[in-house]
């Protein structure tokens, strides 16, 4: 397949607003208008922040809705862009997880993918009633769930339903398998109660370093050593802001960076590289936007790029040469976007880097990788049966 | 004094695992594909229809030891299913059906929250409580929990929806808290969590609370913690028996009598013209008893293959090989008494004469509404005139076009006879239904005023 370069932007939801399903509506729709590869959502299953001390800070914000369900509901009012939650997968149900992604992958035709996340926060554990994986367990269990998920999705063939009237069976069993996956701390016997996704396995993003079978791993691309602009900043990050000057210095790390991931890598995983950004727009220039504390910047220890929509422009472009594609985290989500939309999209498609994905893409056709086939089709075609075939096409 | 005329409503269910649907039939689509949900789904608000419902089971079903073929399979998670949905639909009400015992309470009203905020406070919780280990086998908690501990478990997993759901204040306005809510811990003999409410609340205040189970444990399991029953009885004279039981139960539960509300699930069979009726019945019958699921239907009593089983004649003379059946054919066949049962369907057999396909088709289907729209809407008058049930979740034996009658040709008819309404009354689910606040959000003072009125109710 050809290699393309995606461009992935996260729509954390701001849930200021009393109608969260209108707003998320809204800035899908208007992803999809703009062009991009795909969306994704963040989650955090606790209060943001909710650490020690968190208790009695007024003006805190609400948490997110789940991800997925986010994801979920604008599966049906959009047909190109890819659909990316955030999943918690530590603690949850590894059964529960896969159906709900097989059901984002089927009610959105086939764009669904998932950033696995292993999250030490111990609020996480506590709501499940559990304490916290020591660091040294918590990716091989993320490992575990990955691979049980994995499983739980294949145990339908994809012809499984036959609906033959001639002996009245829906399915054909031979065609439906149990999973049987065992791990250290969890079983999952299968079948799944939902067939095969349209993608037969939705995307799977990770963290480089992980055990679990990747489809695409997500590196930040960071400035450290930086002073940071403090004053430009929410307290509570620790971005460092890229200008047009820091083009070398950014292009050289994340060449650095991929090329040291894609020695440890099995060959063909993706690897997408996570920057924040801010761009001028409106007369209005990036840092001033990002000085204004109501437009709080989303992007954790990431490099923020800010500058005219030609700055990005130039820096994707460059990066298109190394990585597969970019997560953006739009320092404010509207009018970053806009520019995405109006500037930054045409311009990488004008260099020739990039292209949208068409209505009815699947996300592994946008992202340029292959159905993968389902690991219990145990009998090969039978080449009898294709040669009958050729025949019957040759008449 | 004259008996005020009630409204009927109608909810569907959505079945996704059964011999109901009628899936060899040309008209009948995918049952899997999104498109099919959609459609079913804006027909039924396009017909005013209160509910979208769906079922939910977390093994696929065995027969005798294999996966079973003959039945429709392959559901969708309902919770992310319905948030798919709920951008497609505007008012009808979400309801999911989800297991109290292989979810973790936070997390499960985390998401049931979610939905909720998402569609604009439209989003319920059928509460079903299967426990048997085969299914556990899917779960990282298995088989924990004995059956008999189902409801006390289930109204543990309840009570921390509700902490999660009432953490936050309603003036937590604009995505804003004053105070982000304290963490709260809930230690129980089956619990041990620390939560804290981080989402607005809904429109609706927290998502409706249905209930599936028919046990007295069940029933009272209801009438202390559920807005809506849904119960299997549909007909007007177990209706009656129904209702009264739950409205007493209700009572002592220190309720209003009309606080729960009752949707039987039902299955309606529209024909043009009254002469076409029984042929069409027989037709559904047929396509939903197949000669092979009759077969396998008295397999899964007898507990042994019976290769030589001809469905058309009498039943095996001798007894089944197990004293009770097992829990891998779904709620609806668990735990019967197999011997006592068989020879109970013998004796029935030979008194009506019947082969195994006519037994099996008595035994395991609905007797449902069947006629032409006036005739069934005739069936339902009494229903609205005594108010034993509050509505019907209709069974569509066809998907996707099942509702296509009841909605093009029925509710008009409804609609005519002032027993059902011709818009929806609220936006929210709990408007539509006619529920009143939240139970935990009621002060003791609501609940005595609205005793008079209720008492009213038959
Ligand atoms: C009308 C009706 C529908 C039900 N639907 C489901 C369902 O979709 N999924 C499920 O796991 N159990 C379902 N059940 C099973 C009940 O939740 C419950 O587990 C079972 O009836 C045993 O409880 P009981 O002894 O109180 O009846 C249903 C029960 C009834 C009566």
């Amino acid at each position: 397949m050809s290699r393309t370069f995606a461009v992935i932007v996260e729509l954390d939801d701001d849930l200021r607003t009393d109608a969260p399903a209108s707003a998320i509506v809204r800035v899908a729709r208007a992803s999809e208008r703009a062009g991009v590869t795909a969306v994704s959502f963040e989650d955090h299953p606790t209060a943001p922040g909710a650490g020690a001390g968190a208790a009695s800070r007024s003006g805190a914000r609400f948490g997110r809705l789940d991800a997925t369900l986010r994801a979920a509901s604008v599966a049906p009012i959009t047909s190109s862009i890819g659909l990316i939650p955030v999943v918690h997968a530590l603690y949850n149900e590894p059964f529960h997880l896969a159906t709900q992604l097989a059901t984002l992958d089927t009610a959105s035709l086939g764009r669904a993918g998932w950033i696995a996340r292993a999250d030490p926060d111990p609020s996480i554990a506590a709501r499940h009633g559990r304490g916290p994986l020591p660091a040294s367990a918590a990716d091989a269990e993320l490992a575990d769930v990955v691979e049980a998920i994995r499983g739980v999705w294949d145990t339908w063939e994809d012809d499984a339903v036959i609906r033959d009237v001639a002996t009245g069976r829906y399915l054909d069993r031979t065609k439906v398998h149990y999973a049987d996956f065992v791990g250290d701390r969890f079983s999952v016997k299968g079948p799944s109660i939902i067939p095969r996704p349209p993608q037969g396995q939705p995307v799977v993003f990770g963290e480089p370093g992980s055990a679990a079978e990747l489809d695409a791993v997500l590196l930040d691309l960071t400035l450290p050593g930086r002073d940071r602009p403090a004053a430009h900043l929410n307290a509570s990050t620790d971005s460092t802001i890229a200008g047009a000057a820091d083009l070398p210095e950014l292009l050289g790390r994340a060449t650095e960076a991929v090329d040291a991931a894609r020695t440890r890598l099995a060959p063909g995983t993706l690897i997408v590289v996570q920057l924040g950004f801010a761009l001028d727009s409106a007369g209005l220039s990036a840092l001033d936007r990002l000085a204004d504390e109501r437009h709080h910047t989303r992007a954790d220890a990431r490099a923020i790029v800010t500058g005219d929509p030609s700055v990005l422009v130039d820096l994707l472009t460059a990066l298109a040469r190394v990585a597969d594609g970019v997560r953006l985290f739009p320092a404010s989500l509207e009018p970053d976007l806009d520019e995405l939309g109006r500037a930054v999209l045409p311009g990488l498609r004008a260099r020739g880097v990039f292209h949208s994905p068409l209505a009815g893409d699947s996300l592994r056709t946008s992202l340029g990788l292959e159905r993968p086939t389902n690991r219990f089709e145990s009998v090969a075609p039978d080449p009898l049966a294709s040669n009958a075939q050729t025949l019957e096409a040759a008449r | 004094m004259s008996t005020p005329v009630r409204r009927i409503q109608f909810g569907v269910f959505f079945q996704g695992v059964n011999s109901s649907t009628v899936w060899d039939a040309p008209e009948s689509g995918s049952q899997t594909d999104f498109e099919s949900f959609r459609r079913l789904a804006q027909t039924a608000e396009r017909g005013l229809f209160t509910a979208f419902f769906l079922g939910e089971g977390l093994r696929l079903r065995e027969h005798l030891g294999r996966l079973h073929d003959l039945d429709i399979a392959g559901r969708p998670d309902a919770i992310t299913q319905l948030a798919a949905l709920a951008s497609v639909t505007e008012r009808i009400g979400l309801v999911a059906t989800q297991n109290t015992t292989y979810n973790d309470p936070i997390d499960l009203a985390h998401r049931l929250q979610s939905l909720d905020v998402l569609s604009g406070g439209r989003a319920a919780w059928n509460v079903v409580t299967t426990d048997n280990a085969w299914t556990g086998e899917n779960f990282r908690r298995g088989g924990y929990l004995d059956h008999a501990d189902r409801y006390t478990h289930a109204a543990d997993v309840i009570a921390i929806a509700r902490r999660v759901w009432d953490a936050v204040p309603d003036n937590a306005a604009d995505g804003l808290l004053a105070v982000l809510p304290d963490p709260f811990r809930y230690d129980t003999a089956y619990y041990s969590v620390e939560g804290r409410g981080v989402l607005p609340r809904s429109t609706q205040g927290h998502p409706v609370l249905f209930q599936a189970g028919d046990s007295a444990e069940g029933r009272d399991f209801a009438a202390r913690n559920a807005e809506v029953i849904f119960s299997a009885h549909a007909q007007l004279e177990p209706a009656t028996e129904f209702a009264a039981d739950i409205r007493a139960r209700t009572l002592a539960a220190g309720r209003p009598a009309d606080d729960l509300k009752i949707f039987p699930g039902q299955e309606f069979i529209v024909v043009d013209d009254a002469s076409e009726t029984e042929e069409k019945v027989r037709w559904v019958r047929e396509h939903q008893i197949t000669p092979q699921t009759a077969v396998a239907f008295v397999e899964q009593l007898w507990g042994a293959e019976l290769p030589d089983l001809d469905p058309d004649g009498p039943l095996p003379s001798f007894d089944p090989v197990q004293s009770i059946t097992g829990e891998t054919r779904g709620a609806g066949f668990r735990a019967t008494k197999a011997v006592e049962t068989a020879r109970a369907w013998r004796e029935l057999s030979q008194e009506r004469g019947w082969s195994i396909r006519d037994l099996v088709i008595n035994v395991s289907t609905r007797r449902g509404f069947a006629g032409t729209a006036s005739q069934i809407a005739d069936e339902l008058e009494p229903f609205a005139r005594t108010g034993v049930v509050d509505g019907f979740n209709i069974t569509p034996w066809l998907i996707p076009g099942g509702l296509d009658d009841i909605v093009n040709k029925l509710v008009p008819e409804l609609q005519e006879r002032g027993i059902y309404w011709t818009d929806y009354p609220g936006d929210t689910l709990r408007e539509n239904l006619g529920l009143r606040e939240p139970l935990t959000r009621r002060s003791a003072a609501d609940v005595v005023a609205t005793v008079p009125e209720a008492a009213t109710v038959p």
